[in-house]
């Protein structure tokens, strides 16, 4: 197996099958037809015709199962998604037949998605020679966030005269989070809570990993270098170290103000709150406010934390808004709070900025969709 | 860019419209559509459109099917009409878009007209075409499966709004060179599997109760036959094997009078009774009907009546193994004396009007005799003498045959002709056959229709044919004005082996040809057959090996293939050894090994048929979790198939690794799916209401997801199971 087989854990088939098919059967039919036509006549050369059609459903169930005998496949999802841009999923297809080469073998393959949604996966290779290795791989869209669970999987191939078709099924069960479509909220729509920074209602200034001096102390074993005060280890002649201040601390809660049904059948109202709160998130991440999310119909609540990402840390959470078991109670208590985003009509009592689903175009920019994840390398 | 895949489906395409063309040979619309479907499929690869319009293609096709109906409901529904009706759509098939699709459809046509193809001829060049249009098929098959891997997906997994999955680009396939391996082994397999069925799918079963579909289109070889069945179809093939050798000598000088470029007939049998489409040798019932008809003792020597001294003709004939066992006597007209080398054991049935012979015990093996003939026809007449009565009942052969006369100037009525106008009479007609008739030969003789006269069907409607037609078109309009005509079988001595001085006879050399009294008491041969000499004189030159070649190929063709019956399968097999080891009689043995065979055939078809039915109502899988397979009544099997086909038609089909429970969402399928699996771990023990309770479940599921549903989900994005 070759390094790529190892990373990609090529599998052996779960299971094997053999189609009776409308084909194969409209092929037999026509074959007894042709039978009786051979009595009828007494024709030896439509006698040489039945021989040779039996001979071929012969010779192709041998082929067809020969060929698939030493077939291995793996799946590869890319590491994030977002719904509504494009994904590739690849197949790696290992033949480990020594002496027979794969013809025309389909993949076809399943993404389960939330709310009884499904896409099927087909694609095709054309040959996958014997001790060989073949990549294919599949582009698609996800319609929407959520859970996307890929499998089972199966391998096809009706080579060498349509009349076989066999094929093996491989029980992988891997799983993608597809997170909401990225929207860019536009400057200003958060209003105040943009310019918070500046109103005199920051905390003060305390240890931390920002950028700024917070105080000189002595060196202490497992200091970085870096954080040496050369000058002042000079002038006080013995090693001190700057600390750093901590970021401007502060706490908004996002709310989002859709029921538990509308998210979980992926509603469009429902789906522009997950968005705009998800572009909202992103845009305190960007100033420095720490963004919590709270869905009272989901029963999910993340107090505000501070990260060293762009995207807030609850996206996962707000991939998965409306699906079972996605409630979410964090424990962890919240000191203060800066400031509350409604996401919905605006029933939060003491909401801050209500941001209408019904006008996200008001509220956001033109999408920003990813670039496609890179492929297997 | 076109795959490779189209342009052998073209191929394929086109090589069964050539066999199709050789098949039927006045199939002019087949063989007018070839370089148009050449041309057409050619410049729709080239084009990014389609050729014409999508009104013209309709009404085409419109004007197709308009004119197959109505050839339909002329002639009837014939083979040939619809072959013909699907080529036409083939052609009309290309002038569109080329898609991928279309090549099954056009393989379809393929196979259609090559099946058309062998039911109509058996011949040598069709089975040449056919061992091309088989590797053939079987490529392009191969390289439409890889086109249908690499475009898989393009058609049915793409969304209405083209997102996801994306197209593809026009692919070539893999290469013809990467196809070669696995397409010779394939081939080679198929091709030893398909001789081994065609050795022992056995013969003459079901012919009887089914023969009614289609008449029988058998193929043979050329021999000697004693008599003549007009109306079957099929192949006649040449047969190079050599069947006697024959001196001729002049009697009196011992010299050879035999020559390159002379041909004479040797007669075996003479044939004067024809009922619908058979001739047969005649054997008078009452003594009187005929001069003479005899059975002579066994000896060394029999004399026909006539002079021996007038002998101007000797031969000397060497039959070899392969002669026909008929016991016919062969002799040049007009026999006079039969000299055995060696004293037979048979009598000798002797025809004095006829003047032929033959051993009454055809098993009685001779292998060379000596004939003295003469060979004079004509003796002047006498006036006064009146021609022996003669009838054909059929008054379109006595039309033709007095539209012929009146053309010649020769007096039609018997009554009104005097009698020294009979042999310009039958000299006439045999112009009319041979030459001015616009009449050909062939070898391939269609079936006749099966409510007319062959001869008659042959003279009005097929004017083609093989000698025997010829001979019996002649026959019988001799007969029908008046001239007593008899059909004589035998063989032509046409290739005279100079060295030897002697003249080769091989079956393809049997032929048929007409004699005719010219006046009462004398006969005179005629030949109506065209270029008769042609065909039985080999020609001289290098192409001579060539033709004795592809006459041997054909031979072994029609022996060992067209003409492999029963006995020949029983011969093959090895049961006619075995008959004569176990002193069993062939016909015992026969009928024991077709019963044998017929056994076998019907428990193939039996057990194919009961494979059809396992696989078609199969059990359900049984349940396994790892190795492990847990012990479900089959009660139980079925309502958790149902189950989990009911989720399947809901849209949220359960993948393989979530379990009945955890994936149940309702009331009644939660119900349901812990039920099976507190029965599958043991902690259930299934009960006949358990069974009418799944069922019950089960309704209820099937009738709520019959129910119309307020689907919130978008269509487009709902499972292919909808």
């Amino acid at each position: 197996m070759t390094t790529l087989g190892r990373q990609l854990e090529l599998r052996a088939p779960d299971a094997r099958r053999d189609h009776l098919h409308l084909v194969a059967v409209l092929y037999v039919g026509a074959t007894i037809l042709l039978l009786l036509g051979a009595m009828s006549s007494q024709n030896n050369l439509l006698f040489a015709a039945v021989g040779l059609a039996l001979a071929t459903v012969i010779v192709s169930g041998f082929v067809a199962g020969s060929s698939m005998m030493g077939l291995r496949l793996a799946r590869r999802l890319p590491v994030v998604a977002e719904a509504g841009a494009s994904v590739r999923i690849a197949y790696m297809t290992q033949n480990q037949n020594k002496l027979m080469s794969a013809y025309a073998i389909r993949i076809t393959d399943t993404a389960h998605g939330p709310a009884g949604k499904s896409i099927p996966i087909r694609i095709g290779t054309d040959r996958i020679p014997a001790r060989g290795e073949r990549r294919v791989s599949a582009t698609l869209t996800l319609p929407c966030r959520g859970r996307w669970v890929f499998g089972p999987s199966r391998l096809m191939t009706m080579f060498p005269f349509g009349i076989s078709k066999k094929s093996m099924r491989f029980d992988t069960g891997d799983a993608l989070l597809a997170t909401p479509a990225r929207r860019r909220l536009r400057p200003g729509v958060l209003g105040q809570l943009e310019s918070a920074g500046d109103d005199g209602r920051a905390d003060p200034r305390r240890r931390g990993q920002g950028v700024e001096l917070f105080a000189l102390r002595d060196y202490t074993r497992g200091d970085p270098v870096s954080s040496i005060a050369w000058r002042s280890s000079a002038k006080w002649g013995k090693l001190i170290s700057r600390e750093s201040s901590a970021p401007k601390a502060r706490r908004v809660w996002i709310v989002i103000e859709a029921s538990f049904e509308s998210l979980h059948n992926r509603e469009p109202e429902a789906e522009a709150a997950v968005r705009l709160a998800q572009a909202a998130g992103r845009r305190l991440c960007e100033i420095g406010v720490a963004p919590g999310l709270s869905v009272p119909s989901c029963g999910v609540s993340i107090p505000p934390d501070f990260t060293d990402t762009p995207e807030p840390i609850w996206l996962p959470a707000l991939a998965t808004l409306g699906d079972e078991h996605s409630a979410i109670q964090s424990s962890r208590s919240v000191a203060r709070i800066d400031g509350v985003i409604a996401v919905g009509p605006g029933t939060t009592p003491g909401a801050t900025i209500v941001l209408d689903p019904a006008r996200e175009e008001a509220f956001t920019l033109d999408a920003e969709v990813g670039p496609l994840p890179e492929d297997i390398p | 860019m076109t795959p490779r895949s189209a342009w052998l489906t073209t191929a394929t395409l086109l090589l069964a419209m050539v066999m199709y063309v050789f098949s039927f040979a006045g199939s002019d619309l087949v063989l007018l559509l070839i370089p148009v479907v050449a041309g057409v499929r050619f410049f729709a690869y080239h084009k990014a459109g389609p050729l014409a319009q999508p009104w013209f293609v309709a009404i085409c096709t419109f004007a197709a099917v308009f004119y197959a109906a109505f050839r339909v409901l002329s002639n009837g529904p014939q083979i040939d009409i619809l072959a013909e009706f699907v080529a036409v759509l083939a052609a009309i098939k290309s002038l569109e878009r080329w898609s991928a699709r279309d090549d099954l459809q056009i393989i379809l046509v393929a196979i259609f007209l090559v099946l058309a193809s062998i039911i109509t001829s058996s011949s040598l060049m069709m089975g040449f075409l056919l061992l091309l249009f088989v590797p053939l098929l079987a490529l392009t098959t191969m390289s439409l499966q890889i086109e249908g891997a690499l475009r898989f997906g393009d058609f049915d997994s793409k969304a209405p709004d083209g997102t996801w999955n994306t197209p593809r680009e026009e692919s070539r396939g893999i290469g013809v060179s990467s196809l070669t391996g696995i397409f010779v082994s394939s081939f080679v397999l198929i091709l030893s599997i398909a001789v081994v069925a065609f050795v022992l799918l056995p013969r003459g079963i079901g012919s009887e109760t089914i023969g009614g579909l289609q008449r029988p289109v058998i193929g043979r070889a050329t021999g000697f036959r004693s008599s003549v069945e007009l109306g079957r179809g099929g192949l006649i093939s040449n047969d190079q094997t050599i069947v006697m050798e024959v001196e001729v000598l002049n009697p009196r000088t011992g010299s050879s009078a035999g020559s390159t470029g002379r041909v004479f007939h040797l007669r075996g049998t003479a044939l004067n009774h024809y009922d619908n489409g058979n001739w047969t040798r005649y054997k008078p019932k009452e003594p009187n009907e005929f001069d003479d008809f005899t059975i002579r003792e066994a000896g060394t020597r029999y004399d026909f009546r006539g002079n021996v001294g007038q002998a101007d003709l000797k031969q000397i004939v060497h039959l070899t193994p392969s002669a026909s066992d008929s016991g016919i006597l062969f002799t040049v007209w007009s026999p006079l004396r039969i000299t055995f080398e060696e004293p037979i054991a048979s009598e000798i049935a002797v025809d004095n009007i006829a003047r032929t012979a033959s051993l009454t015990d055809s098993k009685s093996k001779i292998t060379t005799y000596e004939v003295l003939s003469t060979s004079a026809t004509f003796q002047p007449l006498l006036d006064d003498r009146r021609r022996a009565p003669v009838t054909f009942e059929n008054p379109v052969i006595n039309g033709i045959a007095a539209d012929v006369l009146k053309d010649a100037g020769v007096q039609a009525d018997p009554q009104l002709r005097p009698i020294s106008d009979d042999r310009v009479a039958a000299e006439a007609i045999q112009r009319w056959l041979s030459a001015d008739g616009g009449f050909a030969y062939t070898l391939d003789v269609p079936v006749s229709d099966p409510d007319r006269d062959p001869i008659e069907w042959f003279l009005t409607d097929a004017k083609l044919g093989h000698c025997e037609y010829f001979a019996s078109a002649m026959a019988a309009m001799c007969r029908t004005v008046g001239i007593r005509s008899r059909v004589v079988t035998g063989y032509m001595l046409g290739e005279y082996d100079t060295a030897r001085e002697r003249y080769v006879v091989r079956r393809s050399n049997a032929h048929a040809w007409v004699e005719s009294e010219i006046a009462p008491g004398i006969w005179a041969t005629f030949d109506p057959t065209p270029d008769v000499n042609a065909m039985h004189v080999p020609n001289a030159g290098n192409m001579r090996l060539l033709r004795k070649l592809l006459d041997a190929v054909d031979g072994f063709w029609l022996s060992s293939v067209v003409s492999f019956d029963e006995s020949s399968q029983m011969k093959l097999l090895g049961m006619e050894h075995l008959a004569r080891d176990n002193m069993l009689g062939d016909r015992q043995l026969m009928n024991r090994g077709k019963k044998i065979m017929r056994v076998v055939f019907l428990l193939l078809i039996a057990g194919l048929g009961l494979l059809l039915v396992f696989r078609w109502y199969r059990k359900p899988e049984p349940l396994r979790v790892g190795s492990q397979e847990l012990k479900l009544p089959a009660a139980a099997l079925i309502a958790r198939r149902n189950l989990l086909r009911y989720w399947k038609q809901s849209g949220r089909p359960r993948p393989a690794w979530s379990g009945l429970v955890a994936h149940a969402s309702g009331t009644e399928d939660q119900e349901l799916a812990t039920l099976l699996t507190a029965t599958a771990f043991g902690e259930h023990e299934w009960t006949q209401d358990d069974t009418h309770r799944c069922q019950k479940l089960i309704h209820s599921l099937q009738s709520s997801a019959a129910r119309p549903r307020t689907s919130h989900l978008h269509p487009e994005w709902v499972s292919d199971s909808h």
